[in-house]
């Protein structure tokens, strides 16, 4: 019995570390993909050794777009509608704190609350997709370029990632 | 006793004629040698798995992804599967070191897959399933260094969820109550309890501060901390948890003395009802406890729990209660010429007489006047009361001599 239970520990174990990988991989197919635009950075600043960091349009909510709490902690999830804009851009449609249902062209992404200017009116959020890895010596392109376009893909159990940038 | 120093002990009996050489034979033969190659071992492979560790780690970014998932996988396991059969065949100690290891890469893999994959937790979610898997480990194997790790990677857990999201994360608190309390109430070593209690301790001050509370729910925390120790009878649960307690709310009543002396922070304390309502409600359940167990002499123990911070000079109010408190460890100590307790009162008087000086004497004296009329005032408490200790000392044990 003890030498069952043993096997079973580990073997959950393995298949914790297996299941995240594979989720990952996953997202591929099953997973919705939608075009974000990212915020004119400084191009120096974003590319450190083996990633770029990226901001985001849609990390920066206004209040009128915020329906949550006016004044939420940080790193509270909040969820983030999308909707698809004029230039098939992803913007953001409303700011909720209870997930919400989507109509076609909408999804809904899980962020956390980063902090609130309150001179600016902006909520900022940190959806978790500030890096992408990138392969040796790719960086010099990434460095001209200011205002970048990223496809995200996003699984229809929350999980996202960065499917490629232009 | 150590083999070696009984060997050179015995050698002196038998030289004197105290045992004969057959006596001193049977003698050593009860303190068999120590076998130094498990212990050996245990480092040679220990530092084999190590180098190996630090090998790939060093060379990580060179390795793609599905290969650094199987590098993981593979020590991993080989490290689990060996571990078991050292621990059942060879050494118990080697194979727990070995199953050790595996649980370490477990964690590290979980923190690298997130990484690799961009995973993005909203909760301290890898020290959870990280807790989990040490604690079904402890759970097969029983051992207290099992115990000793899982404690520690849940209390870092909660530390971590603490400092990285800012939350208390009930889950785990719910699981530390859960397994360990279980474990600790029916193995009762001194070991776990006091692991329990610090664990515990440090749970309810990340409640306290990461939900915002009132610093002062930590009274009520530390007053249940207590109580569980005084219901539950056993030796070794009481002591380690009451004594943390203790500990914990005499630190808490000398910041107190600090704190409330602010009259901003004063000023801001919300005082609430609730608080009130379930701290009276525990406070008298703990003093009639305390009278049916006929332990009213304890009750100075309580003094340290009161909400000094509801009186106006609450800073005074929490210096007389660490006074209340030593002075009552004190008298009850010499009166039942109890030696530890004497020991404890002198230690708990001078901290309460020094936190008192510094809080009233810094603000009127020059600076050097303050350390060395401090220091010359601490010399005369420390020579009465260290004077008095030694009296009740002998005369404790010149009675255990008659």
């Amino acid at each position: 019995m003890k030498r069952i239970l043993f096997y079973l520990t580990i073997g959950l174990q393995c298949l914790f570390l297996i299941g995240l990988a594979v989720s990952f991989y996953l997202i591929d197919y099953f997973g919705e993909t939608i075009k974000l635009e990212t915020l004119p950075v400084d191009p120096q600043d974003i590319f450190y050794g083996d990633y770029v960091t990226l901001r985001y349009q849609i990390e920066e909510i206004p209040d009128a777009k915020w329906d949550a709490e006016k004044d939420p902690e940080y790193g509270e999830t909040i969820y983030v509608l999308l909707e698809k804009g004029t230039e098939s851009n992803y913007q953001v449609a409303k700011a909720s704190s209870e997930k919400m249902g989507t109509t076609n062209e909408q999804v809904i992404m899980k962020a956390k609350v980063d902090y609130y200017d309150s001179t600016t009116k902006v909520h900022y959020v940190d959806y978790g997709l500030g890096r992408y890895y990138i392969e040796d010596n790719t960086g010099g392109k990434f460095e001209q370029s200011g205002q970048m376009s990223v496809t995200v893909a996003i699984a229809p159990w929350g999980q996202k990632k960065i499917v490629g940038i232009e | 006793m150590n083999r070696d120093s009984l060997k050179k002990e015995s050698l002196k009996w038998l030289n004197e004629g105290i045992i004969t050489e057959e006596q001193q034979k049977q003698i050593l033969n009860r303190y068999p040698a120590k076998k130094r190659t498990s212990l050996l071992l245990t480092f040679a492979s220990l530092f084999i798995g190590l180098g190996f560790l630090t090998l790939i780690a060093s060379n990580w970014s060179l390795i793609p992804q599905l290969g650094k998932m199987s590098v993981i996988l593979v020590f991993m396991l080989a490290f689990y599967l060996t571990g078991d059969w050292v621990y059942r065949n060879k050494s118990a100690r080697v194979g727990l070191s070995f199953i050790t290891i595996g649980l370490f890469i477990f964690g590290a893999g979980i923190f690298l897959t997130g990484q690799m994959y961009n995973y993005m937790y909203f909760q301290a979610i890898p020290f959870l399933i990280w807790a989990i898997a040490a604690i079904a480990l402890f759970i097969l194997y029983q051992h207290p260094s099992l115990f000793v790790i899982a404690m520690t990677i849940t209390t870092v857990g909660q530390l971590y969820s603490a400092w990285v999201y800012g939350s208390f994360y009930i889950v785990l608190f719910v699981i530390f109550v859960l397994a360990f309390g279980h474990y600790t109430y029916h193995q009762a070593r001194g070991l776990y309890g006091y692991l329990f209690s610090v664990s515990f301790v440090i749970h309810v001050l990340v409640l306290t501060f990461s939900t915002g509370q009132g610093y002062y729910w930590l009274l009520i925390y530390f007053l249940v901390l207590y109580v569980i120790g005084d219901v539950v009878g056993k030796q070794d649960i009481r002591l380690p948890f009451k004594s943390v307690s203790v500990i914990s709310v005499f630190l808490l009543s000398i910041i107190e003395v600090f704190l409330l002396s602010n009259s901003y922070f004063y000023e801001n304390i919300d005082k609430s009802v609730s608080f009130m309502f379930i701290w009276l409600s525990i406070f008298v359940i703990t003093i009639v406890l305390k009278i049916v167990k006929k332990q009213s002499w304890q009750l100075i123990d309580l003094v340290l729990f009161l909400p000094v911070f509801y009186v106006t000079f609450g800073d005074m109010f929490s210096m007389l209660c660490l006074f209340a408190f030593s002075l009552g460890l004190l008298l009850l100590g010499y009166k039942e010429e109890d030696h530890a307790r004497v020991t404890n009162g002198t230690i708990t008087f001078l901290i309460s007489t020094l936190i008192a000086y510094v809080h009233l004497a810094w603000a009127f004296l020059d600076k050097s006047l303050f350390f060395f009329v401090g220091g010359a005032l601490l010399f005369v408490l420390s020579y009465f009361l260290e004077k008095k200790r030694r009296t009740v000392k002998n005369e404790v044990q010149g009675g255990d001599g008659k």
